[in-house]
């Protein structure tokens, strides 16, 4: 299998992935993004390695741009209360951290599944 | 190998988002939680508010509302009829504090159990077996025969819902997603459960277990002279002198004196800074010449802020005030006419009957030489997580057994095996109260008002603009022999049960004295010539002595000098007793030196940088606490009262040489006075000089010791409350501000003609439930400053302010 453009930054891939992430999340419960990272992985994807990659990285992507909106917009008024609440000790950083380490981690396995269960169909 | 990588994948994935879309224990559902899209990064509001109106369409209303929301947040509603004013109302409160009104009516109904699991079980069970699940059934009946009353609970209901449906699990305030639960539909009787709360928080306080356990230990008399039924001290709620104007109806015979068996259950004292302050100066004294009136509450300080300030505007009604989420009308306010606040009086509405059963079966009881049916009320409990617990709870005819023999309370100054009667089980109307008081223009429209009025009763003050000044001490007082219930009473004798009440026109009250003011703090009502019986002890009376104090030499009154007045810190028992307590170290130490020049110097203010305060209190409380503990304190199975500590410095001034200063622990010694004064007063500094690893200075300074926390209503959440403010006062001082309690809404009110009142206030915290919104917490610093926003009261909805920031109009849907 050799790396196709769909791994690319720019791709028909990253692209539905990207619609799909802000279009479930925007109308579904929150995990799902695995769904729509799937979804896109298994129609689109072209290896494991970039399914995974990918997925991390648009989600993170969607996620750390609509997180810092809200901490742009309301001045961190309650990011830093909430990096409180949690244990990270009141720190914003930490808090955008484990935030997009979630985000990441579930959309990367999300596609990584969805590709896995494409090779699983097509064989 | 595919197959087995795949599902090991997908197998990830999955309880992935299983694990974090669950709560464990304390950690909420993460997912969620932490999604931009859902979690908590959506309740961040925006700094700059949109100046373009909203328009919302909302089903249920009649006509269009429009609401006014100013700088601080505050709406200011305008409807076109009762019904869409009490909806919008209810619309707006649950916007700015949905999570609050059900998080306090689920605690108040016992049903913390749904949200936080197990744990709150013992909570919950208390709540429901003290009856105010019962008790919020029978006023809930009672307010909806007022047909008034009942348009505004059902309207207001309403709007609250029209808020909830249309919310996104995203748009949920954000202690639902920290808790990871959704809100449910309200009902009207959630505002009967929050009433009964507060008579919860504010009449619920019972001394009779404590009482019966020294009437037991030490008898009649050594227990009348040491809790006398008046204080050494006092300067009463209706000054002396005040002539009836009532013929007195004849008092109940005493039932024959009782001593019940008391119960062996450790002792927890009650929350010393709940009380209030209220007073008016009429028109004599003020520069205006028409009256002035102000108004302090003190409650738990907490956020989401107690309190939430609201103006309401339809035809026959315009009111600005402040009330409690999950209650239509104004508790606290004025309109065009009138004023009036509210404290706290403390009356005697709790009494508990030793309850004889026929046998273990507890099926019957023995009352007035006959075996009467015990009656009994299931109450089921959902525990978060499925589970159900059912309990039974025996009622007889005064009220429910709170606690069987074999049951450990939660609260351990609740007998066991004794049935509780309490005001609050009664039939009631007080929101008719509210919803009059807000319309009313006149004194007579007051008293009016104040007759539907039951529970937990309140010394209502008011002002008006033909210049009167009033205080009611207003509630449903049963109608009892003297000092009837300072003791548990006997279950089986008819003669101790509650006879009636005493008629609501001949509770205690004063029309434009003499002295020109009016005032309370929560001291003795009346002074000993009352013909009835209302309580046999009140809150200290040192706040109420100094306002009055303060009031008779006031002259030409400007809004300011009361809000100075708010913001007194003098400490009146340290006038009382440090020269007292000076007099007795004759020989000082070098460790005493330095404590005693700090004491001499300070001029009595509990001003946040001052050391003496600190001194002060730990002393004060030591060398009481050695007076008595010997006596009253020895034996943590036999919970008992200690005298006040009024009634103490009364001892020590004249009789001190009392047997009571003799520590009974010490078998070969016999202490004076004295030496408790020295000991203690060493005991004072080395514990003060330990708490803070730092020898006399500013380490030790008031704010610190005193430490004043306004804390969020989730436990624990410091990050959501306001730690360490640097504020003054104290327990017993006029700003009652505690560690954690004090003026919960600040009010001065000052009377005009053709309307030109004039309204100021603050409090501590902000119009926003939500942690994310600037008005979460923005009336703090003015609050701590002891400074007070000047109201914006508008006369209709045409009236323009540059303080206006925001329009909200809602039309029918």
């Amino acid at each position: 299998m050799s790396t196709s453009s769909n791994n690319s930054i720019f791709s028909p891939f990253t692209g539905l992935l990207l619609a799909l992430a802000i279009l479930f999340q925007y109308l579904l419960p929150w995990w799902s993004m695995a769904l729509a990272s799937a979804i896109a992985a298994f129609l689109l994807a072209s290896s494991a390695g970039g399914a995974f990659r990918i997925g991390a990285f648009i989600n993170i992507l969607v996620w750390l741009a609509l997180a810092f909106w809200s901490h742009w917009r309301s001045e961190g008024i309650l990011t830093t209360k909430i990096a409180g609440v949690l244990p990270l000790g009141g720190s914003a950083v930490a808090l955008f951290v484990v935030t997009l380490v979630v985000g990441g981690l579930i959309g990367g396995l999300g596609a990584l599944s969805g590709f896995q269960i494409r090779q699983l169909i097509k064989k | 190998m595919k197959v087995v990588k795949t599902l090991v994948t997908v197998g990830i994935t999955v309880g992935l988002c299983y694990a974090l879309n669950r709560g464990w224990g304390n950690v909420p559902p993460m997912g969620n939680f932490l999604s931009p899209f859902t979690g908590f990064w959506t309740n961040a509001e925006a700094i700059s508010s949109k100046p373009e109106p909203q328009v919302l369409n909302i089903s249920g209303l009649q006509d269009e509302v429009t609401v006014e929301y100013d700088e601080t947040g505050v709406p200011h509603i305008f409807a076109q009829n009762d019904h869409d004013l009490y909806l919008a109302q209810g619309y707006v409160t649950a916007k700015d504090r949905l999570w609050q009104m059900e998080f306090q009516t689920h605690f108040a109904a016992g049903r913390l159990t749904e949200i936080v699991g197990e744990k709150a079980l013992e909570q919950d069970r208390y709540q429901r077996r003290m009856g105010s699940v019962f008790g919020a059934e029978k006023s809930f009946e009672g307010m909806m025969e007022d047909p008034k009353g009942k348009v505004a609970l059902e309207a207001y209901s309403d709007g609250i819902n029209a808020y909830i449906t249309q919310l996104k699990p995203r748009d949920y305030p954000v202690e639902y997603k920290l808790l990871g639960y959704a809100p449910e539909p309200w009902t009207p009787i959630k505002s009967a459960l929050f009433l009964k709360n507060m008579s919860f928080v504010l009449a619920s306080g019972t001394d009779d277990l404590r009482m019966t356990n020294i009437l037991g230990k030490y008898g009649k008399a050594v227990a009348e002279e040491l809790f006398p039924n008046y204080p050494f001290k006092e300067s009463p709620i209706i000054p002396e002198g005040t002539p009836l104007d009532f013929k007195p109806i004849p008092l109940p015979k005493a039932p024959v004196d009782f001593i019940g068996i008391g119960s062996n259950k450790v002792a927890e004292e009650r929350d010393k800074g709940i009380g209030s302050n209220n007073w008016a100066v009429g028109g004599e004294k003020s520069v205006t010449g028409l009256p002035i009136l102000s108004n302090d509450p003190h409650l738990t300080l907490s956020l989401p802020s107690i309190w939430y300030q609201v103006q309401l505007t339809a035809p026959g009604v315009n009111v600005y005030g402040s009330t409690m989420p999950g209650t239509p009308n104004v508790i606290i306010g004025f309109n065009n006419d009138i004023a009036w606040g509210v404290t706290n009086v403390g009356a005697d509405v709790v009494d508990w009957y030793q309850v004889k059963f026929k046998d273990a079966k507890k099926e019957e009881y023995w009352h007035d030489n006959q075996w009467k049916k015990i009656q009994k009320r299931i109450e089921t409990y959902t525990v978060k997580g499925g589970k159900t617990v059912v309990d039974t709870v025996l009622y007889t005819h005064h009220g429910p057994v709170v606690y069987l023999d074999n049951e450990k309370p939660i609260r351990d100054n609740i007998p066991t095996g004794h049935a509780l009667r309490w005001i609050a089980h009664e039939k009631s109307q007080e929101l008719s109260t509210f919803y009059h008081l807000n319309r009313a223009k006149n004194y007579d429209e007051y008293v009016k008002a104040l007759g539907y009025y039951s529970a937990p009763a309140q010394n209502f003050i008011f002002a008006s603009n033909q210049n009167d000044i009033a205080l009611w001490v207003n509630g449903k007082f049963p109608l009892k022999a003297r000092e009837q219930g300072k003791y548990i009473l006997d279950g089986t004798n008819p003669a101790a049960d509650w006879q009636g009440f005493i008629p609501q026109l001949h509770n205690p009250h004063v029309k434009n004295p003499k002295r020109g003011f009016v005032s309370s703090a929560n001291q003795s009502s009346t002074d000993p010539k009352y013909p009835y019986y209302i309580n046999w002890e009140f809150a200290p009376a040192e706040r109420g002595r100094r306002i009055n104090t303060r009031l008779q030499t006031m002259n030409k009154a400007i809004v300011d000098s009361l809000r100075e007045l708010q913001n007194d810190n003098y400490n009146l028992k340290a006038e009382d007793w440090l020269p007292t307590m000076l007099s007795f170290v004759k020989k000082p130490t070098q460790k005493q030196m330095a404590a005693l020049r700090v004491l001499q110097l300070w001029n009595k203010y509990n001003n946040p940088d001052e050391i003496g305060p600190t001194i002060f209190t730990v002393w004060v409380d030591l060398l009481n606490n050695a007076i008595w503990e010997d006596d009253f304190g020895y034996d943590k199975n036999i919970p008992m009262k200690s005298p006040s500590h009024a009634r103490t410095l009364q001892l020590i001034l004249k009789q001190p040489n009392a047997a009571w200063f003799d520590d009974l622990r010490t078998k070969d010694k016999k202490e004076t006075i004295e030496e408790l004064a020295n000991v203690t007063l060493n005991a004072t500094i080395d514990s003060l000089t330990k708490w803070q690893n730092a020898p006399i200075g500013t380490a030790w300074a008031w704010e610190k010791y005193k430490s004043t926390d306004i804390k969020h209503l989730i436990p624990g959440l410091d990050a959501l409350s306001k730690m360490d403010v640097k504020i003054g006062g104290g327990s017993g001082i006029v700003n009652a501000t505690t560690g954690r309690t004090g003026p919960s809404w600040r009010m001065i009110v000052q009377l005009g003609k053709d309307k030109s009142v004039k309204g100021y206030g603050v409090f501590p915290g902000g119009q926003s439930g939500n942690p994310g919104s600037p008005h979460y917490d923005d009336m703090v610093e003015t609050w701590r400053k002891g400074e007070l926003n000047s109201l914006l009261f508008l006369q209709n909805k045409e009236e323009k302010s540059e303080r206006i920031k925001q329009t909200l109009v809602l039309k029918k849907k």
